[in-house]
C-alpha cells in the first residue's frame, strides 16, 4: 500500500532529488557545495531557483540536469535514477529526455538554426515531429531566421533558437542556466514570455536558474538556496517577495 | 617579456614538442648525410694515404678525361717501359701493377656480386711498401694456380685458405687454389668491392691478356726527392705516359670513391631540404594559430603598454628557442642516422674500416643555422601579426588580429609560383651543374605559390569532399565538413605540408612510370629476337666469352650482343659527355632500331648511328664527321652512317657504333646483354640455358622476362623514393595533428556545448576523425594534382632524352589519396580523444 502511494508520487515528480551532496577537490582542498538538497519538481510547472552567488544552484541544476556526477544522495529523472549512470548512459538521457538553454554561447557557431535547433534528434539519428517542430518555431517568431547561422542574429533571436532546440523534441524537463543573463530587459523579458508559454500552453517542464528577481517572479514556484542548504520555497512569487527573502538570506 | 615566452612554451608542451619534432627530423636527415659523408671521405683519406705512401711515383698511360669510380679507361703500359724505369737513377724499385674484372663463384655456383661495388681482380705485389694489403691467414700467392681473397668476401662466402675456387675473368673462366686471406689497410675490403689477388705475372695474363700493366708503381732510393725523381723518370716515358706523386693518386683514389657517394649524399640531403621546407609550413601555422588564440592576451599587453616591437621579439624568442632546442636535438638524431645507414653499408657488405663518426663544427652549425632559419622565417609573417594586435581587442572580446589583404597574399602567390615554374624550366631545358637546384629552388616557390594560392580552392573543394562524409556519418560528418570549411587559410596551411609530400610522392610515381614505360616500349619496340642473356645480377656487365658459348651452337641462330656499361660507356663532344652502345654487323638479327637511312651492317671501324633528335639538334645528317674524343684512345672521327628512330632512345641511347670500334676504344669491353634468336621448339629455351651453364654470371631470359625485369628494377627505385619522402609525410602529418589539438582547444565550449545537448563521446571523436580525414584528403588532392602537372612538364621536356610515354598509375594515385585519409585518421587520435574527454561543463560554466 505505502508501496504505491511512493511509486505514484514519483510517477507525478518531474525530478526528484533526495540528500543530493556534491563535493568538490579532494582531502583538504574539498569543496562541500551542496550539503544535502531534497526537492521535488512538479510535472507540467515552472520552478525557479534563486540564491545568492556561491550557494550552489548552477550545481545543483548541472546535478539534476544530469551533466555532473553526484557526490551522494540521489537524483531521478521521472522513475530515473541518474546517479548510477555512466556517463554514455547521461548522454543519452540528456540527448532523449532533456532540453538545456544555457546563458550564452547557446549554439554551434558552424551550423544554421535549423541545424542547431534539430542538433540533438539528428545526434540521435531520430525523426523529429515536422508539425510539432513548426509550431515552436512560429510561436517563438525565428520561422525566418532558420537558413541563419548564429553569427548572422541578434542574442535575443540566438536564445529563441536555443529554446527552440529545448521544446523541439518535447522533452521531460527543459533545464535554463541563467537563460536571460546576457540579454537587455526587451529580449529577455520576451524570452521569459516563452517559457511561460511553454508550460502553460504546452505543458512542458522548466527548472530555471537565475539571480534576476523579476525573472524568478515570472514562475510559478521559487526554490531558494544558500550555502548548499534549501532555505526557502514560495508558490506563486512576486518579486517584491522574492527581493525580500533574498535581503534576509544576505544576497 | 623573455620570461613571457619561457611560460608560453612551457605552458603548451605538446604543441611545442610536436613542433619540434618537425625540426627534429628535419635537421637530424641533413646532419645525419653529412656526419655520414664526411666520416666516409675520413676513412678513405685515411686509408689511401696509408697505403699508397710507399709509391712515391705512379707511372701510367694519360686519359683524356676522367670517367670512372674505380679508376678511368687507360690504355696499358708496355712492359718494356718497367726496365726503362728500373734504370733510372735514383729509383729503389719498380714494379708493374695489374687491376681488372675478376668474379668470384661461390660455394652454391653462383657469381659472388655486391651490390654496387665491383668485382676487382689484383696484382700481388710481395715489396711491403706497394702492398696495400695484408695477409691476414695464409700466405700469398706464388703461380699461376693460386690466388688470395679479400676477408670480407671470405668471411661472407665461407671461403677458406685450402678451397678452390672458380674465377670469371674477362674472356674464360680458371680455377684456383685459394692460398691467403688478405686485409685492405685496416678494412675487410675496399668499400664492398670483391678482390682476388693474384701473383702479378699471372695478373698480367688472366687480367690483361697477357698485354700489359695497368700503371707501374715506384719507389725512390734513400736521399732522392721524389720531385727530383719524377722529371728523370718523365724522361724516358713515352708521350702518352704520365707519372702521379702519392699524394696526388691517393687524393684521387679517396675522391672517386666518395665520389660514389656524392649522388647518395646529393639524394639524401634532397630529402633532409624536403623535411625541413615541411617543418617550415608546420611552424608557420602553429604560430599562425596561436597568435590568433593569444590575441586577447597581446591585447592586454599592449593596452598595459607593450610595444609592437616587443611583441614581435617575443613571437620571434619563441621561434628561436624552438629552433635551437629543435636542432640541438636533431643533431643528435643526426648521428643515430649515420649510425644507421653506416649499419645498413655493413649489412650489404660495403665495409668501412672502423672509424669514430665525424662531427664537423661545419655540421652542427649548418644544422642550427637552417633551422633557425627556416624556423624564424615561418614565424615571421604571424610575429608580424601579433605585433599589429589591437589593444581595444583586449576589451572587445572575441576577435582576430587585422590581416593582411589577401589580394597582396595572391599577388605574392602568383608571382612566387611563375618565378618557381621558370626556374624549373630554365633547369631542365638548359640541364648543367646547376639544374638540380634551380629545379629544386624552383619546386620550393611552386610550393609556397601552392601554398598562398591554395585558400582560393580550399572552401569548394573541402566543401565538396565533406559532402559523401555527412551524409555517410551524420552530424559529426556534417559537423567535421562545416569545422574544415571554417577558415580555408588555416585548412590550406595545414594542409601544405602534405601537398609538398605527397606531390613529390605523385612525380616520382608518374615519372618512374613513364620512364618504365617508355624504356619497355623501347625493348618492345627494338628488340625483335625470342631470347635475352643478361647478368644474373640486375645492371652487371658480362664478358664476351657468353658470346662465344653461344654462337654457331644449336638452336641459337644469330647472336647479337650489346656492348656498353649501366652508367653509360663516356665519350666526349666539345667536353660534354655522352653515352655510345656498341652493336655487331649481324645486329639487324636481333634488332630493329627503326633506321631510317643507312644499317647498322655498314658501320665499320669509323662508322656511326645517331638517333633522330640528336641528330636534328647537332645539325647532323648522313656523311658528317663527329669527333668523338674517348678517355683512353683520344678523339677519333666517326662518320655519320646512318640516323635511327627516337622510339628506341630508351633502349640503346642516342649513339651506336660497331663493337669492333667500342672494343678499340673502351679498356675492358662488356656486354650490357645478348639478344638472340634461337630454333623453334619447346626446347630451344633449356638447350639454350645448358649452353650458358658455364656461366653463372648470366641468365637467360624470354622477350617478356627482359620487359618485366627492367621494369622491376625501376619499381625498386621508386620504393627507395617513397620510403625516403615517407619522412616528409610523417611530418605534415605532425603538422596536422598539432593543428587539430589547437583546433580543439579553441573549440572547448562548442564541444562542451555539444556534448551538454547530447552529443556522445564517440561522435565527438567521429567529429574530429573525420575533419582530420578531410584536410588530409584535400592535401592529397592538391598534392596529386601538383604532382601531375610537374611530372607532365619535366616528361615533356625531357621527350627528346627517350621519354616518349607519360603514364598516370591510377591506381597508384588512388591509393595514395587512401593513404593520405589514413593518415588522417591516425592524426586526430589523439585530438579526438582530448576532445571527447573535455568537461561537459566547459561550456556553461562562464569564464
Amino acid at each position: 500500500m505505502a508501496a504505491t502511494i511512493v511509486q505514484d508520487r514519483i510517477a507525478t515528480d518531474a525530478v526528484a532529488v533526495t540528500e543530493l551532496v556534491k563535493t568538490y577537490g579532494r582531502g583538504d582542498n574539498a569543496v562541500r557545495v551542496l550539503k544535502g538538497v531534497t526537492l521535488r519538481i512538479e510535472q507540467g510547472r515552472f520552478t525557479a531557483i534563486m540564491g545568492p552567488s556561491g550557494s550552489g544552484k548552477s550545481t545543483l541544476l548541472h546535478c539534476m540536469a544530469g551533466l555532473d556526477d553526484v557526490t551522494g544522495g540521489q537524483v531521478r529523472i521521472g522513475s530515473t535514477d541518474i546517479t548510477a549512470m555512466t556517463e554514455a548512459e547521461r548522454t543519452r538521457l540528456r540527448r532523449d529526455r532533456l532540453g538545456f538553454v544555457f546563458q550564452a554561447y547557446n549554439l554551434v557557431p558552424t551550423l544554421t538554426a535549423e541545424e542547431n535547433i534539430l542538433l540533438p534528434s539528428r545526434l540521435a539519428r531520430r525523426r523529429h515531429d515536422p508539425e510539432y517542430y513548426g509550431d515552436v518555431v512560429a510561436t517563438l517568431g525565428i520561422a525566418n531566421r532558420l537558413g541563419h547561422k548564429p553569427n548572422q542574429m541578434s542574442g535575443g533571436q540566438q536564445q529563441r533558437v536555443a529554446m527552440a532546440r529545448a521544446l523541439v523534441g518535447r522533452p521531460e524537463v527543459v533545464f535554463a542556466d541563467e537563460p536571460t543573463g546576457a540579454l537587455d530587459s526587451r529580449s529577455s523579458g520576451a524570452l521569459l514570455g516563452f517559457l511561460v508559454h511553454a508550460v502553460q500552453e504546452m505543458g512542458q517542464t522548466i527548472v530555471m536558474v537565475t539571480h534576476d528577481p523579476i525573472a524568478a517572479s515570472r514562475a510559478d514556484r521559487v526554490v531558494f538556496l544558500a550555502d548548499g542548504y534549501i532555505v526557502g520555497d514560495m508558490s506563486d512569487p512576486t518579486s517584491d517577495r522574492i527581493l525580500d527573502t533574498m535581503k534576509s538570506l544576505g544576497g | 617579456m623573455f620570461r613571457t615566452t619561457l611560460r608560453n612554451l612551457g605552458s603548451h608542451r605538446v604543441r611545442f614538442l610536436l613542433t619540434c619534432v618537425a625540426i627534429v627530423l628535419g635537421v637530424g636527415l641533413l646532419t645525419g648525410t653529412y656526419v655520414l659523408t664526411d666520416t666516409v671521405h675520413a676513412t678513405f683519406d685515411e686509408l689511401f694515404d696509408e697505403i699508397s705512401g710507399g709509391v712515391d711515383l705512379t707511372v701510367r698511360a694519360q686519359t683524356a678525361f676522367e670517367n670512372n669510380s674505380y679508376g678511368s679507361d687507360r690504355a696499358l703500359v708496355d712492359p718494356a717501359v718497367l726496365d726503362e724505369i728500373r734504370s733510372v737513377r735514383g729509383v729503389a724499385a719498380a714494379e708493374g701493377s695489374v687491376e681488372g674484372y675478376a668474379q668470384m663463384v661461390g660455394k652454391d655456383g653462383k657469381a659472388i656480386q655486391p651490390p654496387g661495388p665491383p668485382t676487382l681482380g689484383w696484382s700481388w705485389s710481395d715489396t711491403p711498401k706497394f702492398n696495400a694489403f695484408r695477409i691476414s691467414d695464409g700466405r700469398s700467392p706464388r703461380n699461376s694456380g693460386e690466388v688470395v681473397v679479400d676477408a670480407g668476401t671470405a668471411d661472407a662466402h665461407d671461403l677458406s685458405v685450402g678451397d678452390t675456387i672458380d674465377i670469371l675473368l674477362s674472356d674464360s673462366k680458371r680455377n684456383f687454389e685459394i692460398v691467403g686471406v688478405a686485409r685492405f689497410g685496416e678494412a675487410d675490403n675496399l668499400a664492398g668491392a670483391t678482390m682476388a689477388l693474384f701473383d702479378t705475372a699471372t695478373a698480367v695474363e688472366v687480367l690483361t691478356g697477357g698485354a700489359g700493366y695497368s700503371s707501374i708503381k715506384v719507389a725512390a732510393a734513400d736521399g732522392t726527392a721524389p720531385a727530383d725523381l719524377q722529371d728523370d723518370v718523365e724522361a724516358v716515358l713515352p708521350e702518352s705516359m704520365e707519372t702521379v706523386t702519392a699524394q696526388e693518386l691517393a687524393d684521387e683514389s679517396a675522391s672517386s670513391l666518395t665520389d660514389g657517394f656524392g649522388i647518395f649524399q646529393t639524394g639524401l640531403l634532397v630529402f633532409a631540404g624536403v623535411s625541413l621546407f615541411v617543418a617550415g609550413f608546420i611552424i608557420f601555422n602553429t604560430f599562425s594559430i596561436v597568435v590568433a588564440q593569444r590575441s586577447r592576451e597581446m591585447g592586454l599587453m599592449r593596452a598595459i603598454g607593450a610595444g609592437r616591437r616587443q611583441l614581435l621579439v617575443s613571437v620571434i624568442a619563441e621561434a628561436v628557442v624552438m629552433a635551437v632546442l629543435g636542432a640541438g636535438l636533431g643533431v643528435v638524431f643526426g648521428l643515430a642516422v649515420a649510425h644507421g645507414l653506416l649499419a645498413v653499408f655493413d649489412l650489404i657488405g660495403v665495409s668501412l674500416p672502423s672509424t669514430d663518426l665525424d662531427l664537423q663544427t661545419r655540421t652542427v652549425v649548418m644544422g642550427f643555422a637552417l633551422a633557425l632559419l627556416v624556423t624564424v622565417f615561418a614565424a615571421l609573417v604571424p610575429a608580424r601579426r601579433a605585433a599589429r594586435v589591437s589593444p581595444v581587442v583586449a576589451m572587445a572580446g572575441e576577435g582576430a588580429a587585422s590581416d593582411q589583404s589577401p589580394v597582396t597574399r595572391y599577388v605574392l602567390g602568383l608571382l612566387a609560383g611563375t618565378t618557381g615554374a621558370a626556374l624549373i624550366a630554365a633547369g631542365l631545358i638548359g640541364g648543367g651543374d646547376r639544374a638540380l637546384s634551380a629545379v629544386g629552388g624552383g619546386a620550393g616557390l611552386v610550393f609556397l605559390a601552392i601554398a598562398a594560392l591554395s585558400p582560393l580552392v580550399a572552401g569548394p573543394v573541402v566543401g565538396l569532399l565533406g559532402r559523401p562524409i555527412a551524409l555517410l556519418r551524420g552530424v559529426p560528418g556534417r559537423l567535421a565538413g562545416e569545422n574544415a570549411c571554417r577558415d580555408p587559410r588555416r585548412t590550406a596551411a595545414t594542409a601544405a605540408g602534405l601537398v609538398v609530400g605527397i606531390a613529390l610522392v605523385a612525380f616520382a610515381s608518374v615519372f618512374a612510370q613513364s620512364l618504365k614505360a617508355s624504356t619497355t616500349g623501347a625493348i618492345r619496340d627494338a628488340v625483335t629476337s625470342d631470347f635475352v642473356v643478361v647478368g644474373q645480377t640486375v645492371g652487371v656487365t658480362f664478358g664476351d666469352d657468353v658470346t662465344e658459348s653461344l654462337t654457331g651452337s644449336s638452336p641459337v641462330e644469330s647472336v647479337v650482343p650489346l656492348r656498353g656499361r649501366p652508367e653509360g660507356a663516356p665519350w666526349q663532344l666539345d667536353g660534354e659527355t655522352k653515352a655510345v652502345v656498341g652493336l655487331p654487323a649481324n645486329g639487324e638479327a636481333a634488332l630493329d632500331l627503326g633506321v631510317l637511312q643507312g644499317s647498322i651492317a655498314d658501320l665499320g671501324d669509323d662508322g656511326l648511328l645517331v638517333q633522330t633528335d640528336e641528330a636534328d639538334t647537332n645539325g647532323w645528317s648522313v656523311g658528317d664527321v663527329v669527333p668523338m674524343e674517348f678517355a683512353k684512345t683520344g678523339v677519333r672521327d666517326f662518320t655519320v652512317k646512318g640516323i635511327y628512330s627516337e622510339d628506341v632512345a630508351g633502349m640503346v641511347g642516342d649513339y651506336v657504333i660497331s663493337t669492333t670500334a667500342y672494343d678499340a676504344n673502351f679498356s675492358e669491353p662488356r656486354n650490357l646483354g645478348i639478344f638472340l634468336t634461337a630454333g623453334a621448339g619447346a626446347d630451344a629455351e633449356q638447350q639454350t640455358t645448358d649452353l650458358l651453364a658455364g656461366h653463372p654470371n648470366v641468365k637467360l631470359l624470354t622477350l617478356e622476362e627482359f620487359v618485366d625485369e627492367m621494369g622491376q628494377q625501376l619499381d625498386q627505385m621508386l620504393g627507395l623514393v617513397f620510403v625516403l619522402l615517407a619522412l616528409a609525410v610523417v611530418i605534415a602529418v605532425l603538422g596536422i595533428v598539432t593543428t587539430l589539438a589547437l583546433a580543439v582547444f579553441e573549440r572547448t565550449r562548442e564541444i562542451g556545448l555539444m556534448r551538454a545537448v547530447g552529443m556522445a563521446r564517440r561522435q565527438v571523436r567521429s567529429m574530429v576523425r573525420w575533419e582530420a580525414v578531410i584536410v588530409a584528403v584535400y592535401g592529397a588532392v592538391l598534392g596529386i594534382t601538383t604532382g601531375l602537372v610537374l611530372s607532365w612538364a619535366a616528361v615533356t621536356a625531357m621527350a627528346s632524352s627517350g621519354l616518349t610515354h607519360f603514364v598516370v598509375p591510377g591506381g597508384l594515385l588512388a591509393g595514395i589519396v587512401v593513404v593520405a585519409g589514413a593518415a588522417g585518421v591516425l592524426a586526430a587520435v589523439l585530438p579526438a580523444r582530448r576532445a571527447s574527454r573535455l568537461d561537459v561543463l566547459a561550456s556553461i560554466v562562464a569564464d
